[in-house]
C-alpha cells in the first residue's frame, strides 16, 4: 500500500512538472522566433567568438526593444548561443546539437572560416539557413542552398587590400613597385593571400616575398628577417591578432619601416591597440565594414563593452537583422520558407548602413552582392576610414608622413 | 651577414626555450612523471606578471620573481594533494592527471580572466641594441639573460647544496635515497615546485615580447616537449643544449626554406637523435 501510495505521489509529480513545462512553451511557440548562434567561445579562438555574440545579443535586444517581428505580431528574437570551439570538427557537432535541441530557424556562425566551412555544411544538410561573416571564398562557391555571406568573399578583400593600396601610394606620389605579402596557412589566409598576389600580378607589382607560416608563432623573428630582407615598401600580412602582435614587435626592433596593410581579423579588434598602444599608428588594414557608420549601434555597444564595436561584432549583429527583414517581410516560420525570403532579400540604409555599399542583397551563391571591402587605418588608437575616396564619412589617408586625400 | 643574423636571433630564442623548458626536465628527472600541465604553468606565470603590471605597475623582469612564487606554491599544493598519489600508479593515470590539471587551469583563466588578448607596455619592448650590423632585440636579450642565470643557479643548487645533491640522489635511485635517510617525498615535492615556478618565471619572462590568453599555452608545450625530448628527458644540461640546437636550427633554416616548414628541419633531427639514441642527447639509458 505505501509502495502504491508514493507511486502516485510520483506520477503526480511527474505529471506537474512537465505540465508546468508544457504551459511557457505553448505559449511561447507564437512569440518567440529561435535563432542559434555558433562561436568559438573557448580555445584560441574565444576572443573574435566572444565579440560576435556580444554583437548578435545587442542586436536581438534592439529588434525586441522595437517590438519583435511585426509581421508575426511581434515575435521576440530567442538567441541560442552555443560554443564552437576553435576546432572545425567540435563546430560542426556544436552546430548538429544545437540544431536537434532547439529547432532554430537559422544559425549565425561562426567567425573564422574553417568553422563555418563545417557548421555551415551541416545546415545545409538539415535546410537550415546559415548566415556568416567569416571570408573564405570556398563558403559560397560549393553550391549550397542554405549559406549566405554577409561580407565580401576572401579573394575579393584581397585584391581590394592591394587595390587599394596601390591607390593610395599613387595618390601620395609614391608608387607600389616591391611588396611583401606573408600569410598564415588557414583557410581564411591561404585564399586571401591569393587573391592578393593575383592582383599584384594583373597590376605589375612585384612580390619580392610570398611566404605561408603556421598559425600560432612562438616567434617571428626568422620571418621578420626575410620581410627585411625582401626590401619591400609595403608588408601585407594575413593574421589573426596572436601573430600580428609578435610580427609587429619584431618588426619594430629591427628598425623597419615598412608600411603595413594588415588583412582585417586581428588588425582591427580593441585589443590590438590595446596591446601595441603607438605602435598601431598608421597602421592599415582592409576591413569589411566602416567604424564610423554604425550608428546607434556603435552608441549601444561602446555603452554595454566599453570600446568601440569590432567589424565582427556589428557583420554578424547585421546578419541577424537581415533574418529579422526577412522574417518580416515574408511572415516565414519554416527554415525552408527564411531560405526564399533570404534568397530575395533587397535591404538598405537604417541598420545596414555600417556595411559599405550599405545594403543586404545575395546573389545565387548566397554571396552579398552589395558589400565592398574598405580600407581603414589606426590614428591615435583609433579606427578611421580612409579609402575609397568616394565612400561615407571618409578621412584623408596618411602614407610615408604624407597626407592623402 | 644574414647567416650570423640569424645564428645570434638563434641563440636568443634558444635560451628562452632553454628556460621555458628546463622545469619540465627537472620534474621528469626527479619525480619520472611527464607533466602536460607545464604549458598551463607558463601560462599562469603570463597572467600573474599581466596583472602585477595593471595593478603595481611591475616591470615583468620583475614580477618574473613573484610568478615563480605563485608557481611554486601552486606546485608545491598540486604536488602533495594529486601528483604524489599516482606516483606509483600505472603511467595512464598519471597522463589523465597532469592534462587534467592543464584542462582545469586552460578553463579556470578562461572563467576568471576571460578569453581576450593580453600584453603588458614597457620601454624596452621594441628596442634593440646593435652589434656591429646586426640588431639585438632587448626583450629577448633579457629573456636570454634571465634564462642563463636560472639555468646557472640550477646547476649550482643541484650540485653545490646539500638539498640539490638529495635532488639528484633521488632522481638517480629513490630507493637507495630513501636508505641513506633522504625525505624522498619532501624532495620530490620541492622538485615539482621549483619546476612549475621556473615555468611561471618564464612565462613573465617572455610577456614583453609576447602576450597572454587561456590557451597560450599550447603554444609553447609542443616545443618544450620537443627540446626536452631532444636533450634527454630528466636532463637538465640536456635541455640547455636542446634549447639552442632547436633555436639555432628553427633561425637557420628559416633562411633557405620557407617559414611554413620552420620546424621541419627540427623535427627530422628530432627523428634522427632518437634514431641513434633513443634516451635522447644526453639521457641515460633506462634500464627498467
Amino acid at each position: 500500500m505505501r509502495h502504491f501510495t508514493k507511486l502516485v505521489a510520483g506520477v503526480l509529480a511527474l505529471a506537474m512538472t512537465f505540465a508546468g513545462l508544457a504551459v511557457p512553451l505553448a505559449a511561447s511557440a507564437e512569440t518567440t522566433v529561435t535563432v542559434g548562434a555558433v562561436f568559438p567561445l573557448t580555445g584560441s579562438l574565444a576572443a573574435f567568438g566572444k565579440t560576435s555574440v556580444q554583437g548578435l545579443q545587442l542586436a536581438a535586444k534592439e529588434i525586441n526593444d522595437r517590438g519583435g517581428i511585426a509581421a508575426l505580431g511581434g515575435a521576440k528574437i530567442n538567441l541560442v548561443v552555443r560554443d564552437s570551439t576553435s576546432d572545425p570538427a567540435d563546430a560542426a557537432n556544436a552546430t548538429a546539437r544545437l540544431i536537434d535541441d532547439v529547432h532554430p530557424i537559422a544559425v549565425v556562425g561562426a567567425y573564422a572560416s574553417s568553422l563555418s566551412l563545417t557548421s555551415s555544411s551541416v545546415c545545409e544538410r538539415r535546410g537550415i539557413p546559415f548566415l556568416t561573416m567569416s571570408f573564405t571564398d570556398d563558403l559560397t562557391n560549393r553550391g549550397y542552398k542554405n549559406t549566405f555571406q554577409v561580407v565580401p568573399k576572401a579573394s575579393v578583400i584581397g585584391s581590394k587590400q592591394l587595390n587599394y593600396a596601390v591607390d593610395i601610394a599613387k595618390a601620395a606620389g609614391d608608387p607600389l613597385k616591391n611588396i611583401a605579402i606573408v600569410y598564415e596557412n588557414t583557410a581564411y589566409g591561404t585564399s586571401q593571400a591569393k587573391g592578393l598576389q593575383a592582383e599584384a600580378e594583373a597590376l605589375h607589382v612585384h612580390v619580392a616575398l610570398f611566404e605561408a607560416y603556421p598559425h600560432g608563432l612562438t616567434d617571428a623573428t626568422p620571418l621578420v628577417q626575410k620581410i627585411n630582407a625582401s626590401n619591400a615598401q609595403v608588408l601585407f600580412p594575413i593574421s589573426y591578432f596572436t601573430d600580428a602582435v609578435l610580427m609587429i614587435r619584431a618588426l619594430a626592433q629591427s628598425h623597419s619601416k615598412v608600411q603595413i596593410v594588415g588583412g582585417a581579423a586581428g588588425f582591427v579588434i580593441p585589443d590590438f591597440v590595446q596591446t601595441l598602444g603607438s605602435l598601431t599608428e598608421n597602421i592599415m588594414s582592409i576591413d569589411t565594414s566602416a567604424y564610423d557608420q554604425y550608428g546607434s549601434f556603435e552608441k549601444a555597444y561602446l555603452a554595454a563593452y566599453h570600446t568601440f564595436a569590432p567589424h565582427e561584432a556589428y557583420e554578424n549583429a547585421v546578419s541577424l537583422f537581415a533574418i529579422a527583414a526577412a522574417l518580416q517581410k515574408s511572415r516565414a516560420s519554416t527554415p525552408a520558407a527564411l531560405r526564399d525570403a533570404l534568397a530575395s532579400l533587397d535591404v538598405k540604409g537604417g541598420a545596414f548602413s555600417g556595411m559599405p555599399g550599405s545594403g543586404v542583397k545575395f546573389d545565387a551563391n548566397g554571396l552579398n552582392t552589395d558589400a565592398y571591402p574598405v580600407m581603414v587605418q589606426w590614428r591615435n588608437h583609433n579606427l578611421v576610414t580612409i579609402w575609397p575616396a568616394s565612400g561615407h564619412g571618409v578621412q584623408a589617408a596618411v602614407w610615408n608622413g604624407k597626407t592623402v586625400k | 651577414m644574414a647567416v650570423l643574423q640569424a645564428l645570434v636571433n638563434g641563440t636568443l630564442v634558444g635560451g628562452v626555450y632553454a628556460l621555458i623548458t628546463v622545469g619540465l626536465t627537472l620534474i621528469f628527472g626527479v619525480l619520472e612523471i611527464v607533466n602536460f600541465a607545464q604549458g598551463e604553468f607558463l601560462m599562469v606565470g603570463m597572467y600573474v606578471a599581466y596583472f602585477s603590471y595593471v595593478a603595481l605597475h611591475l616591470d615583468p623582469m620583475l614580477s618574473a620573481v613573484l610568478a615563480f612564487g605563485v608557481l611554486f606554491g601552486i606546485g608545491a599544493v598540486l604536488e602533495r594533494w594529486l601528483v604524489r598519489r599516482v606516483l606509483h600508479g600505472p603511467e595512464i593515470s598519471q597522463i589523465f592527471l597532469t592534462v587534467g590539471i592543464s584542462i582545469a587551469l586552460q578553463n579556470a583563466a578562461l572563467a576568471f580572466f576571460g578569453s581576450d588578448f593580453h600584453s603588458v607596455h614597457v620601454p624596452y619592448q621594441t628596442a634593440s641594441l646593435s652589434l656591429g650590423p646586426i640588431p639585438i632585440s632587448v626583450p629577448y636579450l633579457l629573456a636570454f639573460a634571465w634564462g642563463a642565470a636560472i639555468n646557472l643557479l640550477l646547476y649550482v643548487f643541484l650540485v653545490r647544496t646539500d638539498f640539490g645533491r638529495a635532488m639528484r640522489a633521488v632522481a638517480v635511485n629513490a630507493v637507495a635515497a630513501t636508505l641513506s635517510g633522504i625525505n624522498v617525498s619532501r624532495v620530490r615535492m620541492i622538485a615539482f615546485a621549483i619546476g612549475a615556478g621556473l615555468a611561471g618565471l618564464a612565462g613573465a619572462v617572455i610577456l614583453p615580447y609576447a602576450y597572454v590568453y587561456p590557451t597560450i599555452g599550447l603554444q609553447y608545450v609542443v616545443i618544450m616537449f620537443t627540446i626536452a625530448v631532444l636533450g634527454g628527458l630528466g636532463n637538465v644540461n640536456g635541455a640547455v643544449i636542446g634549447s639552442l640546437i632547436v633555436g639555432i636550427t628553427q633561425a637557420l633554416s628559416a633562411l633557405f626554406l620557407p617559414s611554413a616548414l620552420q620546424n621541419l628541419v627540427v623535427f627530422a633531427l628530432f627523428v634522427a637523435v632518437l634514431m641513434i639514441k633513443p634516451s635522447g642527447l644526453l639521457g641515460r639509458s633506462h634500464a627498467h
